[in-house]
Order: structure tokens, then C-alpha cells, then sequence
């Protein structure tokens, strides 16, 4: 009952993302800071490795969503 | 209850070929994008209509990105249909699936049951697995094209020395693994997004679902956004020339 199967898995499973998007936000923010000219392509660079790094959190919901509705 | 079903769901058998929903919503997606191109070709010398000249802003805003992720101009002329169909196709796609009429108002009675007769299409894995692998064939035909034979087939099998010959074969890998990354990612985001609708719209039917629509819209451009700005990334890094020779 407390360890359900889909349930552990979304909660385990968006621990490492949510690090890592914190990280590279907070890594784009400072470069930004010290170097405004280059801003466009710090953002771009930056909204791509967020894409990368949310891509594991949406790999660890299809395997919760499997788990509840495929029998 | 709810039915959510992960597999695909066939409403038709013609001949021998199962057609699904979501099927039928990309072939709608396809005629859409095709009548507002030829819309605007025809148009195309209006002056002061805000449709026309918000596609112009729109086509051009990608080949500025295009041209500052790869920064050849000639390569970026070359790209930018490639990047804007995905664009175009994905957005459109996402952002239709929300208008009301698809995902459990009209049904079809099968001998599986009731089944909604139009349904998102990249919540199905065999359209987002079918942009997955043309994107992934683009990027080695552009790659092949840029480099030549020799050149791209050294970035596989590289037998200089045991080490190039490792991550040669990490290459291959690495192809193989953005086949699936892409088509899951498009998959998971879009499929997540309707089975939250669905069971918002089961527990709270009135109001509450306006900011999850909303969000559903966000996420819809965003997931369009990341699968051409990825795929061009891609192609830029592929068609990296190696200047020295060790």
C-alpha cells in the first residue's frame, strides 16, 4: 500500500531531473550574468540540455504510466 | 471508469490495413498545414494582413535560430525546410488535440468497445517513433553529405588506435539511443498530458481544467520547440570537421 509500484517509481524517478534542471538553470543564470552578449545562445544552449535532463523524468513517468494501465 | 489506453487503438480495417485514431488526426493535421501553405503562397505580396506576415515572423525566426545554432549560412538555407516541417507539423498536432471534439466525443463502437474516434497524434508511439527515426536518418544523411563517405564512415570505425576504436563504437550507440530519446520523450510528455485532462476532467469537470489546458499548451510548443532545435543540434554536430589529423 505505501509502496506502490507506479507511485515509488515517479517518486524516485524525478529526484536526479529536478537536481539537474536546478543546476543548469542556475549554471545559465551566472553565465549570463558574466557575459550578456552571448545571452542568445546561452539560451538556447541552456533550454536544450533542460529538454535533455527532463527527457529521464518523462522516461520514469511512461514506466509508472505502463505499470498502472497495461495489465 | 476512464479508459486510457497506451496502445494503439484501431477504429478501421480497410482492406487489410488497421487505421487508428490517432492516424486519422494526422492526416487532419497534414491537410491543415497544407491549406495554410498554399494560402500563403498565393497571398504571399499582401502588405498589411497580420495572418501572412505572422507566418514570414514565424518562418523567419526559425532560420535566424537555424543560422546561429549552425552558423553556415548555405547550410542553414539548406536545413530550414526540414526543421520548420517539424516545427510546423508538431505544433500544429499538439495544439489541435485540444480543441474540443477529440479524445471522448465522438466514438466509434469496434468489437473492442467504445473507442474516441480522433486522438492526439503524438500520443501514439508509432508517429513520434516515425519522427524519431527520420529525424535520426536526416542527421546521417546531412552528416554524409557534409563530410563525404570517407570522413563520416571514420567517425565510426576509427581502427587508429584501441581507444578511437571504443568511442567509434560509443557512436553508434549514441545514434541508436537518440532514435529512442526523441520518439519518448515527444511520447511521454504529450500522452502524460492527456491522461492528466482525462482525470481532471473526471474529478472536476467545470473550471478547474482551464490551467492544465493551458499548460497542456505550453508543453505542446515546447515539446515542438525541443524536437527541431535537438534535431539541429544534431545535424551541427555531426557535420563537425575534424582539422587535425593525429
Amino acid at each position: 500500500m505505501a509502496l506502490h509500484p507506479s507511485a515509488f517509481t515517479m517518486a524516485v524517478g524525478t529526484i536526479s531531473p529536478a537536481l539537474a534542471i536546478g543546476i543548469i538553470g542556475a549554471a545559465a543564470l551566472l553565465a549570463m550574468a558574466r557575459n550578456p552578449q552571448a545571452s542568445d545562445k546561452i539560451q538556447i544552449t541552456a533550454i536544450i540540455a533542460i529538454a535533455f535532463a527532463e527527457a529521464i523524468a518523462i522516461y520514469a513517468l511512461v514506466v509508472a504510466l505502463i505499470l498502472k494501465f497495461v495489465r | 471508469m476512464i479508459n486510457i489506453e497506451i496502445r494503439p487503438e484501431y477504429v478501421a480495417h480497410i482492406k487489410g490495413l488497421l487505421i487508428t485514431n490517432t492516424f486519422l488526426t494526422s492526416l487532419l493535421t497534414t491537410f491543415i498545414v497544407s491549406v495554410f501553405a498554399i494560402i500563403f503562397y498565393f497571398n504571399r505580396k499582401k502588405r498589411k494582413s497580420l495572418l501572412f506576415n505572422g507566418i514570414k515572423v514565424l518562418i523567419y525566426n526559425l532560420l535566424k535560430l537555424t543560422e546561429t545554432v549552425v552558423q553556415d549560412k548555405k547550410l542553414a538555407r539548406k536545413i530550414l525546410p526540414l526543421i520548420a516541417t517539424f516545427f510546423l507539423f508538431i505544433v500544429t498536432a499538439n495544439l489541435l488535440a485540444l480543441f474540443p471534439g477529440f479524445l471522448g466525443s465522438f466514438f466509434v463502437k469496434t468489437a473492442q468497445g467504445k473507442i474516441a474516434l480522433l486522438r492526439s497524434p503524438n500520443s501514439d508511439l508509432t508517429t513520434t517513433l516515425a519522427l524519431a527515426l527520420f529525424s535520426v536518418i536526416s542527421i546521417q544523411f546531412f552528416s554524409l553529405r557534409v563530410l563525404g563517405i570517407k570522413n563520416y564512415l571514420a567517425r565510426f570505425f576509427n581502427f587508429a588506435n584501441p581507444v578511437n576504436f571504443f568511442i567509434g563504437f560509443f557512436e553508434i550507440l549514441s545514434e541508436a539511443t537518440k532514435i529512442f530519446s526523441f520518439s519518448f520523450r515527444l511520447f511521454g510528455n504529450i500522452l502524460s498530458g492527456e491522461v492528466l485532462l482525462l482525470i481532471i476532467g473526471f474529478l472536476v469537470p467545470y473550471i478547474i481544467p482551464l490551467p492544465f489546458m493551458v499548460l497542456e499548451i505550453f508543453v505542446g510548443i515546447v515539446q515542438a520547440f525541443i524536437f527541431s532545435a535537438l534535431t539541429l543540434t544534431f545535424i551541427k554536430t555531426s557535420t563537425i570537421r575534424h582539422l587535425t589529423k593525429i
